[in-house]
């Protein structure tokens, strides 16, 4: 069968907008206000001075991955060098962030995925999908977005299923010849991937650890109980229809340069497919490591009863890497392994800046400071909840931690029902549904990393991809409010 | 074939979450099983407040609830060096405090006229002269490092025990380095918080319980708010203007497109 090619003609550079233009010749000199703004003005009641230094450095470093005036992993280093010498945090703390399980969790990502195609096992998969679903470029997208959705019900952590996924959207992207950096396709595959991955783990109460802490908060705090179910019907009907917004918004912000696989006829990919041939040898032992890393993670929950120890998601993820390299049963020599290693010192150093932010208590006094601003406290029951929907769907921004922000916005949120005579249930319910909405900003969370890792987008793309879905997510959520959350039983 | 393939997937998909969601449930049913409330009884709180003044010294107030408490007499840990001008107050019941020591440990002495009524309070004052040693408190960052261990010496468990320090005024908290009970970031109520009061700051740390030999502690720096400005400004202009300098092609530039991308 030969598949009519649909093939638009090659991009051409289109001329820089000005405002990149603008943003480039401006960062800097922005970046160094906002710093000494912030560091000059005399230190607010509830805020220490370390976490004064730490959000001039974050606000600084924004403004710097935002405008791309330096590259982002010369921010980074920057944020490291500025977060020690201010006394920000101790030196120990940030040279530590190299340490912590997402960096090694990136690490080894990055070598089941060289694994994966360097034995051709990643291409044949991508190419599988492609032939069945991915036809033509929307319809590869919005397959991923599914397959990442099936996986939120059977991998309990975010990280994992981003790691899972990693190998086969990166070949998905260079089936349709997304070159790094350029390609509208590969920025908004990786960006979906993100959202798809946080927004999706919204909608199911044990795709991750945070829902089910907020469920304790509710439990203890607000005297309420949440089932699965309740959870489960409440989010995840508004999870898939944000879903379905951000991939026709993500058509519009980043229209694929191709229809088709390379503005190729799909033929040529059945060809390229038949050629592969049966699995080899090396296919199988690669398919064996994928499998045994997906077993671990599914089943993470068992490992105690079965071994008697917890093997952790990263450790998982290390298992599978030194299998990769064991002689005789391994696929790789160091050399196969790709790394982009200035994006692990990205991360590095955003890590290092949101967790400083987080450790001086500086997003806590943000996120007061914000709810006593907006003057919640004499609202009515409506306005109070679009605005806690709004500031805790927004509230990841000065987070790196999913855990941590809901530890913090959870009892704030239930405190303030309280306080104003509100049942607990029905603002700090829609309020645990945002907590794990992380997508405008890498550091954000693990899978952030995992993605901009592969380079196909920029701060500023996921920027604002991420902040006109978030936008759709809050909008969708004031309006389910008195319709769906009320009809379920959500708002009472 | 592809329909009954399908709903295969729905029913294992179901299958798995229901598990996953049986298992939860069962989880957090024996978690909120296990948290039981207890009526307390001894020294049911305690409190600790310094003021801190510029030069090191500090006034103490220590308050202490009790309830069933049936002795006439109580130690409790004393963890300043030589408090001086101890003064207590305890509603009707009369008493007298004297600093001194139980085996190695620093105590002060309460003796009541009698066994104490149900529920008392009991208020403490004294004065310690070198609360902070400034000297050798000063970082060469201008940063001063207060560490205070509340160690409970006594054979009584403290149910709650709270201790708080009002800097000297102008002085600011620059941040926590460790407490115990240790801050997590995940806890409703953390263990330390800071406010400004006035034109003074609090720094408040709470403990659930503080058993039979064990601590309560906090460490952390405070500095003056008076930053002298210009150094940094200057810094600031001189990295603005040369940034706009290198730069000054940026908005004219014909390739630069070639050139961000490379």
């Amino acid at each position: 069968m030969t598949v009519q090619s649909t093939v638009k003609p090659a991009v051409k550079s289109k001329p820089t907008p000005s405002l990149q233009r603008w943003m480039d010749f401006l960062g800097i000199p922005v970046a160094v206000l906002v710093f000494c703004v912030i560091t000059l003005m005399p230190t607010p009641s509830g805020l220490s001075m370390q976490g004064k230094m730490a959000l001039a450095i974050f606000l600084m470093a924004l403004v710097l991955w935002v405008s791309q005036a330096i590259p982002v992993y010369a921010t980074s280093l920057l944020s490291m060098v500025l977060l020690v010498l201010t006394g920000a945090w101790a030196e120990s703390n940030v040279l530590g962030v190299f340490g912590q399980d997402v960096i090694w969790l990136m690490v080894c990502a990055f070598i089941l995925t060289s694994a994966m195609i360097k034995t051709n096992l990643a291409r044949r998969i991508a190419l599988a999908m492609v032939s069945t679903f991915g036809r033509r470029a929307k319809w590869a997208l919005l397959s991923m977005i599914v397959v990442n959705g099936i996986l939120a019900f059977l991998v309990p952590s975010t990280t994992a299923r981003a790691a899972l996924l990693l190998p086969i959207v990166l070949i998905l992207a260079d089936v349709y010849g997304a070159v790094p950096g350029k390609s509208r396709f590969g920025a908004s595959m990786m960006i979906q991937q993100i959202q798809s991955n946080s927004i999706f783990t919204s909608g199911i109460l044990t795709a991750t650890a945070c829902n089910v802490m907020a469920v304790g908060f509710i439990r203890t705090m607000g005297k309420q109980e949440v089932f699965y179910t309740d959870w489960f019907f409440a989010e995840f009907p508004i999870a898939i229809l944000t879903m379905i917004v951000a991939w026709a918004v993500g058509l519009f912000f980043f229209k694929p340069e191709y229809d088709t696989p390379k503005g190729q006829g799909l033929q040529v990919l059945h060809d390229e497919f038949k050629a592969l041939g049966k699995l080899k040898p090396d296919e199988y032992k690669a398919a064996f490591i994928f499998a045994l890393t997906v077993f671990l993670w599914v089943t993470d929950k068992w490992h105690n009863g079965w071994f008697g120890f917890m093997i952790t998601t990263q450790m998982t993820a290390i298992i599978a890497a030194t299998l990769c390299f064991l002689p005789g049963v391994g696929l790789l020599g160091w050399k196969d392994t790709k790394i982009p290693w200035d994006l692990m010192i990205f991360s590095c150093g955003a890590y290092a800046v949101g967790l400083a932010l987080e450790a001086s208590g500086g997003a806590k006094w943000l996120l007061d400071g914000v709810f006593a601003a907006a003057g919640i406290k004499s609202m009515s029951f409506w306005e109070a909840y679009t605005v806690v929907i709004f500031v805790s769907m927004f509230s990841h921004f000065i987070f790196t931690s999913k855990t941590v922000r809901t530890a913090i916005v959870i009892p704030v949120v239930i405190v303030l029902a309280k306080s104003m005579g509100f049942n607990p249930l029905s603002l700090a319910l829609p309020a645990a549904f945002t907590m794990t909405w992380t997508i405008t900003l890498p550091p954000h969370s693990k899978p952030n990393l995992i993605f901009y890792g592969t380079g196909q987008f920029n701060v500023t793309q996921e920027l604002v991809y991420g902040l006109a879905v978030c936008l759709v997510g809050a909008v969708l959520m004031v309006i389910a409010g008195p319709t769906w959350f009320t009809f379920v039983g959500v708002i009472k | 074939m592809r329909k009954m393939t399908f709903a295969l997937c729905a029913v294992l998909l179901f299958a798995w979450s229901s598990v996953q969601a049986a298992t939860q449930e069962a989880a957090t049913g024996r978690a909120a099983q296990a948290a039981a409330p207890e009526a307390k009884k001894g020294i049911v709180a305690c409190r600790e407040s310094v003021d801190l003044s510029p030069d090191g010294s500090a006034n103490v107030t220590m308050g202490i609830a009790l309830a069933g408490w049936d002795s006439d007499k109580l130690d409790l840990p004393l963890n300043y060096a030589k408090p001086e001008n101890l003064g207590v107050e305890a509603g009707d019941l009369k008493v007298v405090a004297t600093a001194g020591k139980t085996g190695d440990a620093s105590v002060i002495k309460l003796q009541f006229d009698g066994k104490p009524p149900a529920d008392v309070q009991i208020k403490l004052t004294f004065a310690v002269k070198k609360f902070l040693d400034l000297g050798k408190a000063k970082t060469p960052r201008g940063i001063f490092n207060l560490s205070y261990t509340f160690t409970n010496a006594t054979a009584t468990t403290i149910n709650k025990y709270d201790f708080t320090v009002l800097l000297p005024p102008g002085y600011v908290m620059n941040g926590v380095s460790s407490s115990t009970p240790k801050a997590t970031g995940e806890e409703v109520v953390p263990p330390y918080d800071f406010l400004a009061q006035g034109n003074r700051v609090v720094v408040n740390l709470h403990a659930p319980t503080v058993g039979p030999g064990k601590n309560a502690a906090i460490a952390f720096g405070f500095a003056k708010d008076d930053r002298n400005p210009w150094p940094l400004v200057g810094i600031g202009i001189l990295i603005s203007l040369a940034a706009l300098y290198l730069k000054r092609d940026v908005l004219t530039s014909a390739n630069y497109a070639a050139k961000t991308a490379a």
